[in-house]
């Protein structure tokens, strides 16, 4: 169980400067995810937990030891690499006996390690393989096993489902946050899918240009996002620039074209122009208190099963808006409806410019 | 400051290990004796190569000579004589344009086209790699030279019914023993930068209706610039050091001659300061291209070659025009080519072949190999040298190799570019610059090349030959995903655990295929061979420190040899065995990297 402390964490690669000053404190035992998209600088960030770069500046504590300028093998951290890295010359049992070896344990100790581990992920009978004799879900269990048997006091995981296909990364991603909690060890989870962020962690950290934007539960940062790129990267969002037209204590109306948003304010000003963000999955076609709405003309409407994906151009305005009705009925192109959203579903930021200009180039 | 020492701290010993070995034998063995040609120009009077010996801008004589003697025409291509060093030049740049377009027109045949015939083009083209210092351009002086006695070549045309001797001497005789040995390998440069075009890439062209030769100039032409270049840099550097051709030839003006004959008295027509400045220029002439485009030639341009397996694609079908072309064209020059090396074989097991066809069959060359005593001493001592280079070359090219690939710190460019140089100076300046440095440094010590050259040949050979097992090594390594041994460090590995549990058993292939190819380079090298060589004596001595292509070249030039045999064909049977050896290891080497969807890049 070790907690980690990350202050002020600068890091430059040629002229590029990666890290920008990096604050965290991950608890002891806690799942841990930073979350970013790439370039954001958790790759690196990560790697300079492990110890595989030295960052220019800043501290990294495993409780209240230094460890900043400490290599790889003297950290007592693991890692899970994205491409997993299990060695091709070694069967199954010794890749995830290496890191015991080097520690010079008792072969009966390493043998029996080694069998807890390949039980705890459900390869037993596995052992004489090859990597490449392994699914590709087998071999991220070996590469998970490897790290876990040595008991690191920091288990740290770049991306590792991503080569995986989505039905095997949603079985192994509850299997994963499952074995840390049964271990209780203090896991750092890297990747760039908000939904796994979401679902995996205790506690997440949002990554942005080498800064942290923000960070919280889960909860906190899905349903209460404080910063305009948070409330946009996570979940499924739509959002509109318009004029705030009222606000009132915690609450602001916001006039986007013809249609006056309510909306959950974060520092907005009347009169002033402000980015309106939707969670735009948990819109429905019919009025209900506490609901806010918006009339739109239908654009492309898309049957996807479960619900209609519509695009549409809100009265009185110029850009196309994206919601997920969970409806059977496919509005047709060019008629007008209302979609009406929970007011705490609709938050509203004051306009940042780099935000908004990164989003549309995507 | 705290922060700066506890960075350092973080640097294992193995690490600056692996940096330092290379780094300091390649600045002590080879930067400093390659830079102290210049204390040998101390007190050099540059005037001296103002003179018509040197350069001479008004030559006489025409380079080709078309004379009749009743009905027989006779053609005599000897070539220009403008003074060694512009002769040197005017060669090494004809040999390499000639070279690129032979090589890159065999290559875009063979690599992009399918048709009858096509293996035995392919056999035919690659057969030259095989090198046989001195007996190649022997036999070629057989087949093509001006001889009295007449050439195989017009005693064909003869029997055509052509009443023609064409013969090729002097300059002349050179540059086609040169571009005949050399433009394969443009061709393997240019067939493996083919190999490297993902399909798509061709499929794209054809599906828009681009074909023949326009698709040829248009797309893949572009795309093979750097195989090309890399190739004929190469050619144009082997070309400007080569001292084989003009010994046999036996032409004095050009600069690779008037170098190595420094050794052959310590007096060469301007004694060592003129010497000195010859290697001066010759290194000059070297590097200056090489400059040029050093990007292609650095590692990283073979990384380039390596990375990924792009998806090959299907060979083209050529259409009837190209047939021709391929026939009459190209046939004709890759038979021409490549029959000096059947011709080595022929020679091998003849009892004589002195004018325009061998006579009689035997096995006793051979013989003769292994019951001469200086002949089989040079066997003896290149086996010796190898076996005292090899294990220096497996630790300093694994060594820098690791470093390039995997360290990311400034200087290691350094290396980098050390560890490719030997490639790019001339074999004849290292020579020159060994005995110049050693003979200072050392007089009277093992390590002066005039007490014992087997010393000095072991730490050339090992600096010259060492950045074929470099770059075996680095393309293992970039197959080797980072992330497998900073997995291992992770766990708590330190760095040497790391290579001696992971790295090595990951790329020992590699490390293997390069010392095979480094191998027969050291096997097969000329200039430090025939020159620091020389020093410890003559064949006739039974102890001489002369490696195998030292006694070759003996051989070849010798009148005759107690026995009977002649001592061309003696040497011929010698280079029959390093040809054997050599094709052996290409075979090995190639296979191996073929496995993993690379081409050989060879030289």
């Amino acid at each position: 169980m070790t907690q980690v402390i990350i202050r002020d964490l600068r890091k430059k690669l040629g002229k590029n400067e990666i890290l920008k000053g990096i604050n965290l404190e991950i608890r002891s035992g806690e799942f841990f995810a930073i979350l970013g998209p790439s370039g954001s600088g958790k790759t690196t960030l990560l790697r300079l937990i492990a110890g595989f770069e030295v960052p220019d500046s800043g501290q990294i504590l495993f409780d209240d030891k230094d460890v900043t300028y400490l290599r790889p093998d003297e950290r007592g951290v693991a890692m899970v690499f994205q491409n997993w890295a299990l060695w091709p010359h070694m069967t199954v049992y010794e890749n995830v006996a290496y890191g015991l070896k080097i520690k010079k344990l008792p072969k009966e100790e390493i043998d029996k390690k080694v069998r807890w581990a390949l039980e705890l992920l459900g390869l037993e009978g596995m052992e004489n393989r090859y990597p490449h004799q392994l699914s590709g879900g087998q071999q991220q269990r070996v590469a998970l096993a490897r790290a876990l048997v040595v008991e690191p006091k920091v288990l740290l995981l770049d991306e590792p489902l991503s080569n995986l296909d989505a039905r095997l990364r949603l079985k192994l991603r509850g299997e994963i946050r499952k074995l840390q909690k049964e271990l209780g060890i203090t896991a750092i989870y890297v990747t760039h899918d908000q939904e796994e962020a979401l679902a995996i962690a205790d506690r997440l950290a949002l990554l942005r240009n080498g800064r942290i934007e923000e960070s919280g539960t889960p909860e906190e940062i899905y349903q209460n996002p404080k910063k305009l790129f948070t409330a946009i990267f996570i979940g499924k969002t739509s959002y509109a620039k318009g004029v705030v037209e009222e606000v009132d204590g915690d609450k602001a109306k916001v006039r986007v074209g013809e249609n006056l948003v309510e909306s959950v304010a974060h520092g907005v000003n009347k009169g002033e122009e402000a980015i309106v963000v939707f969670k735009a999955d948990m819109c429905k076609l019919t009025p209900k208190q506490g609901r806010t709405a918006i009339r739109g003309r239908v654009t492309v409407p898309m049957y996807m099963g479960a619900f209609v994906e519509v695009r549409m151009v809100p009265l009185g305005y110029k850009k196309e808006l994206t919601f997920y009705i969970p409806e059977q009925e496919v509005p047709p192109p060019g008629s007008e409806i209302t979609v009406y959203l929970p007011v705490k579903a609709v938050h509203s930021y004051p306009v940042e410019e780099g935000v908004i200009e990164e989003e549309e180039e995507e | 400051m705290a922060v700066k020492v506890s960075k350092l701290k973080r640097v294992e010993k193995v690490t600056l290990i692996l940096f330092l070995l290379p780094t300091l034998y390649l600045l002590s063995f080879f930067v400093a004796p390659v830079a102290s040609v210049l204390g040998g120009l101390l007190g050099f009077d540059w005037h001296l190569l103002n003179t018509p010996f040197y350069i001479n801008l008004k030559p006489i004589g025409s380079p080709i000579e078309i004379r009749s003697f009743g009905p027989r025409l006779f053609i005599v291509i000897k070539g220009v004589n403008m003074g060694v060093i512009l002769n040197s030049l005017i060669n090494s740049i004809i040999v390499t344009l000639v070279s690129a377009v032979i090589g890159t027109a065999a290559a875009l045949l063979i690599g992009l086209y399918d048709f009858p015939g096509r293996r035995l083009f392919a056999v035919l083209a690659a057969l030259p790699l095989l090198v046989a210092p001195f007996v190649n351009t022997y036999v070629v002086k057989l087949l093509y030279g001006f001889n009295l006695q007449g050439n195989t070549l017009s005693y064909l045309l003869q029997h055509l019914g052509l009443k023609v001797t064409i013969g090729f001497t002097q300059l002349g005789g050179i540059t086609l023993a040169q571009i005949l040995a050399f433009y394969p390998i443009v061709y393997i440069n240019v067939l493996a930068a083919l190999g490297a075009i993902d399909a798509s890439l061709i499929e794209q062209a054809l599906n828009l209706g681009s074909r023949g030769f326009k698709l040829i100039r248009t797309i893949i032409l572009p795309m093979i610039v750097p195989g090309i270049l890399a190739g004929a840099t190469l050619v144009y550097i082997l070309s400007l050091e080569d001292v084989g051709a003009p010994i046999v030839f036996n032409y004095k003006n050009v600069i690779s001659y008037q170098v190595y004959e420094f050794f052959q008295e310590f007096t060469s027509i301007g004694g060592v300061g003129a010497s000195a400045a010859l290697c001066l220029i010759m290194l000059l002439l070297a590097l200056i291209p090489m400059a040029i485009i050093r990007k292609y030639l650095s590692l990283k341009y073979y990384a380039r070659l390596s990375r990924g397996a792009p998806r090959p694609f299907k060979r083209l079908k050529l259409g009837k025009k190209g047939l021709i072309v391929a026939y009459l064209l190209v046939l004709p020059v890759l038979i021409a080519a490549a029959a000096p090396q059947i011709g080595i074989i022929v020679l091998a097991f003849s009892e004589r072949w002195v004018g325009a066809l061998p006579q009689g069959f035997t096995l006793r060359n051979f013989y003769f190999i292994f019951s001469k005593p200086g002949v089989f001493r040079g066997i003896v001592n290149s086996v010796t040298y190898l076996a005292f280079a090899l294990p220096m070359i497996a630790i300093l090219g694994f060594a820098a190799a690791y470093v390039v690939a995997r360290i990311r710190v400034k200087g290691i460019g350094l290396l980098d570019l050390l560890s490719t140089a030997p490639l790019a100076v001339p074999g004849l300046v290292v020579a020159f610059g060994y005995f110049i440095f050693f003979h200072a440094i050392a007089q009277g010590t093992p390590l002066d090349p005039l007490v014992s050259p087997a010393v000095v040949l072991v730490l050339a050979y090992a600096a010259r030959k060492m950045p074929f097992t470099v770059r075996s090594v680095y393309t293992g390594l970039l197959q080797t995903p980072r992330a497998m041994e900073e997995a291992a460090e992770s766990l708590g590995a330190t760095k040497g655990k790391v290579l001696r549990s992971i790295v090595l058993p990951l790329v020992w292939r590699s490390i293997i295929a390069g010392l095979l190819l480094s191998s027969i380079y050291v096997l097969s090298e000329v200039s430090v061979s025939v020159t620091i060589g020389a020093l410890g004596g003559d064949i006739v001595d039974p102890n001489h420190a002369g490696p195998i292509t030292y006694v070759i070249m003996r051989l070849i030039q010798a009148p005759s040899i107690s026995g009977g045999a002649q001592p061309q064909a003696v040497a011929a049977a010698m280079a029959a065995i390093l040809m054997a050896l050599e094709a052996l290891v290409l075979f090995v080497a190639t296979s191996r990297l073929a496995r993993r969807g690379q081409m050989l890049v060879s030289v």
